[in-house]
């Protein structure tokens, strides 16, 4: 490779593998010296975030993991040596090969997290792994409680194949309901999604104000794209009680007839018993569970029915016990109200077509199948029973009910700063006979590893084709990898020709897989190749253009209809509308509890200075917030004598953590907010690790992992606790990294 | 020709994207303030709150007291305006941090030199437009000339009577500020 030069590729930051910000990364004798947003690439259009910013650091951190690692000693002791990388994959190879000849495919689990993008090239790389090995115990931490439960909803009521996304293009009205408004990655959709329609939201949104929409923030805390006197309103809701706030304004909207009269009777089925149930949920109840004056939820309600370009963007935030009340009342209203598939409204986005490889699933036994763990939530079941759910998988390994899986790959996730229950993350990773983690730098869950293979960056590694819209655009290699650390998709074809599957791994080689991957497209990767800068634009197809595309929605569900009255949670023994439950740790279902525990507190999970649970020790990043925060109102800071900066202890009924108070006003006085994710120091900062269990930094220990919806998994977000002034965390030595 | 910036704060996010970036361009490291910071202020009463978030960045002051403190001649004004650091004849007194009403000088190269934004002097003279503007994701800064009229720039300061930032020092910044409804005196330093 030249040694000065100007590579063109996509930002690691939000995830690799999937269509990212493109990045002009200017090399200067060999070696990355800045990277700038690519002006040809139509995401960011030149623009980058402070995380893309940060590639530099992300690249050359001497925090890195370099080389394989293997356990000496006991396990959680973070104690390694140095191996070769083909000893560490003759190793993985051999407890894979033994688990599955003495066990039985299903006993090995693979489990990837954010990092690398859902649906793009490693996750089917990945899946068709494990299919070729017999096996479905596929499992991610995160989606379980934040992306897939809501999903289930929406598609049962409403269709598609996806959310029906905010069309934020050709909105009036926008409805921003416990997102964090793009503050993920604001030069794109962020971290808080995996929709890709719409990415640069922050911009989009400040593009429709300036033509005059208003912009709704529902969300206990003022979040930044409603500042600068951009919010029309803000409705600061109790945590958890967005269910009965989107009751109430169905009741409104039923009862002053503003509902889309044509649309309901030809397309959705039980308007009058969902009419006949909303009649208990008038704004004056609600008013009582929000916090939100009952003349507004009537304000808002009219708003919206009556604004008819209007959309509401739910993130993933609203992790409930109580999920199935807010999802199903979301979707309800969005169709009463005529907002489907309609400009300005909540739309389903298609590409013009899919990129992929089979993911050989004839492969997977049918005992595999059956047996696949979390089979007893109803999401599982009723998907086909495609993957494992992972709070099931903690469970089976905890406590070997049904079986204790044996062997397990993790790639690019950090289960114990991300999953609930850290506690029971240890104590189900030990049981293991064999773990292998896959990761750029050395977190909490690697200490519990037996096998540590460090990983390249998305700067060092090969070719990562991927599709926006219509646009193709590919990642490619800037700089070779740094020390031993090698690409994840490289590593797992290896492992698959050492397991003899090679005839179903391209023989091991990288770019027929990569052609593979865009041959449903009719590219090659030369002729993607050729168009490193722009990418390729491929021809719109008229569906992709078109609105109202109701009768092709909706014909998966019953009768082609809207199921305003839900026959399939009807079926599982639940009434088939939404019925407000609320959170089982709230000072109104629990009243003598808030007596011990008078806040509320919940946590947010996109940033624009961290991602989940890495990036942390990225100078740059780090810099601008140095400890983990949970946000106070000043009052109530001052009630427990707390002050800015002060660290403070934060006691639920389930565990302590500790944070940072930051003061901040425009946030419920009744309600802490903190982030999740925190865990990492940062060496050139002099900020050392803390601990992701009991009296560390992790809200995780906060919440009651019982607390479950027993129909889509989804876990609660939301508890009660007290908080005093503490002193800071304990230090956490730095891992061994056998250097 | 006079050099100049308008910070439209109906667009800011206060994503930090321009403060990160300025490093990533100029290679500033952790642990220095940087050339651009961002207020997060808070007015009112809760629930009744008004939440405001922009950048700080050198004022391109026409009387920069940054350079009149400096007894060594190493504040500069270009011709174009552009107030910047002479680093071979700065001695690191950090007279000038203290002098500028913004905060927004610093001590760079380990607190060895005085830095400051100087618009990405590099660049423009390149024909581009300062980092900071081409990176920010919601094109909140818009950089141009003053003295044209014809300018985006002049054109927009104009109609949308843009302000300044702390007047009462008349050093002239040229930097403004456009949809900005909060007292810019209550900031601190």
């Amino acid at each position: 490779m030249e040694s000065n030069r100007v590579v063109p590729t996509m930002c690691h930051g939000c995830s690799y593998g999937g269509y990212n910000c493109g990045i002009l990364a200017h090399v200067r004798e060999g070696r990355i010296a800045r990277v700038e947003g690519n002006p040809s690439h139509p995401l960011n259009n030149g623009k980058l975030c402070a995380k893309g910013q940060s590639a530099v650091q992300w690249v050359y951190n001497d925090n890195r993991l370099k080389y394989p690692l293997l356990r000496k000693g006991k396990r959680g002791d973070g104690n390694f040596v140095r191996i070769s990388w083909d000893k560490a994959m003759e190793i993985t190879a051999g407890h894979i090969r033994e688990t599955r000849e003495r066990y039985g495919p299903e006993y090995i689990i693979l489990s990837k997290g954010q990092s690398s993008s859902w649906g793009g090239l490693h996750h089917l790389l990945w899946i068709r792994f494990m299919h070729a090995l017999g096996s479905v115990t596929f499992s991610n931490w995160g989606p379980s409680v934040c992306y897939a439960p809501q999903l289930m909803y929406h598609k049962q009521l409403i269709g598609g194949p996806t959310y029906a996304r905010p069309d934020y293009d050709h909105a009036d009205l926008i409805l921003e309901w416990f997102t964090g408004g793009g503050k993920g990655g604001p030069a794109r959709g962020g971290a808080e999604t995996l929709d890709t329609n719409f990415r640069s939201i922050p911009r989009k949104i400040i593009e429709r104000l300036k033509k005059g929409a208003k912009l709704v923030i529902i969300n206990p805390q003022l979040i930044s794209i409603g500042a600068n006197g951009r919010a029309y309103k803000w409705l600061p809701v109790r945590p958890g009680t967005d269910g009965a706030l989107a009751l109430a304004m169905i009741h409104v909207i039923l009862k002053e007839e503003l509902y889309d009269k044509e649309f309901v009777s030809q397309w959705c089925e039980g308007f009058k018993a969902l009419a006949d149930h909303v009649e208990q949920y008038d704004p004056a109840w609600a008013e009582t569970i929000t916090g939100i004056p009952a003349e507004e939820i009537e304000e808002l309600a009219r708003l919206y029915a009556t604004t008819k370009r209007a959309c509401i963007r739910v993130s993933e935030a609203p992790q409930k016990k109580d999920l199935r009340s807010f999802a199903m009342a979301v979707p309800i209203l969005m169709a009463i109200t005529g907002h489907l598939d309609r400009p300005g409204g909540n739309i389903w986005f298609f590409p013009p077509g899919r990129l992929g490889f089979s993911t050989l699933s004839g492969k997977v036994s049918r005992t595999a199948r059956e047996r696949v763990l979390g089979a007893d939530i109803f999401c599982i079941r009723s998907s086909g029973r495609n993957s494992a759910f992972s709070h099931s998988v903690i469970s089976a390994l905890a406590t070997g009910k049904p079986y204790r899986p044996k062997a397990m790959l993790i790639f690019g996730s950090n289960p114990l700063s991300t999953a609930r229950n850290p506690r029971l993350v240890t104590e189900a990773l030990q049981r293991l006979e064999f773990l292998a983690v896959v990761d750029v730098v050395p977190t909490p869950t690697t200490r519990y590893a037996d096998l540590i293979l460090p990983a390249a960056t998305r700067y060092e590694c090969s070719y990562q084709p991927s599709l926006w819209e219509n646009h193709l655009a590919m990642s490619r290699k800037v700089i070779d990898p740094l020390w031993e650390t090698r690409d994840e998709l490289e590593i797992t074809l290896d492992l698959a020709c050492r397991l003899g599957m090679e005839q179903d791994f391209w023989e091991g080689r990288y770019d027929a897989m990569v052609n593979d991957f865009l041959e449903p497209l009719g590219v090659t990767l030369d002729q993607l190749e050729q168009h490193a800068l722009e990418g390729l634009y491929l021809p719109r197809t008229k569906w992709m253009d078109r609105r109202e595309r109701f009768k092709e929605l909706f014909k998966d569900l019953p009768n082609g209809k809207i199921q305003l009255s839900n026959r399939i949670v009807q079926d599982e023994g639940f009434e088939p509308f939404p019925v407000y439950r609320g959170e089982p740790e709230d000072p109104l279902n629990a009243p003598e509890l808030a007596e011990a525990f008078p806040l509320m507190f919940t946590d947010e999970h996109s940033d624009y200075i961290n991602h989940h649970s890495w990036m942390r020790d990225l100078p740059w990043l780090r810099e601008i917030r140095e400890h983990p925060v949970a946000k106070i109102h000043p009052a109530t800071a001052e009630k427990y004598h707390v002050r800015n900066g002060d660290w403070i202890e934060i006691v639920s009924p389930h565990g302590k953590m500790k944070a940072v108070a930051q003061l901040f006003p425009s946030i419920r006085p009744d309600t802490v907010m903190a982030q999740h994710g925190w865990w990492q120091g940062c060496k050139s900062l002099d900020i050392p690790e803390t601990s992701p269990l009991e009296d560390g930094t992790n809200p995780n220990v906060l919440y009651g992992w019982d607390h479950m919806d027993p129909l889509s998994g989804d876990i609660t977000k939301n508890t009660l606790v007290r908080i005093a002034k503490t002193s800071p965390p304990e230090r956490i030595s730095p891992m061994e990294k056998g250097i | 020709m006079a050099y100049g910036l308008l910070v439209d704060v109906s667009k800011c996010t206060g994503c930090k994207s321009c403060v990160v970036g300025c490093k990533n361009w100029h290679g500033i490291p952790a642990g220095e303030q940087g050339r651009i910071k961002i207020v997060d202020l808070t007015a009112g009463d809760y629930p009744n709150v008004s939440r405001w978030i922009f950048p700080l960045m050198c004022m391109q002051c026409d009387y920069p007291p940054c350079v009149s403190v400096c007894r060594f001649g190493a504040g500069l004004i270009d011709k174009h305006g552009i107030v910047s650091v002479d680093r071979n004849k700065c001695v690191g007194c950090e007279l000038c941090t203290l002098a500028c009403p913004y905060g927004v000088r610093f001590m760079g190269q380990k607190g060895k030199v005085a830095d400051g934004c100087d618009l990405c002097i590099d660049r423009v003279q390149e024909g581009q437009m300062p980092y900071c503007v081409d990176t920010c994701p919601t094109d909140a800064l818009i950089f141009g000339d003053l003295d044209d009229p014809q300018s985006a720039l002049a054109g927009l300061i104009r109609h949308e009577k843009a302000q300044p930032l702390k007047k009462k020092y008349r050093t002239h910044p040229k930097v403004f500020y456009v949809n900005l409804h909060h007292d810019p005196s209550s900031l601190s330093q």
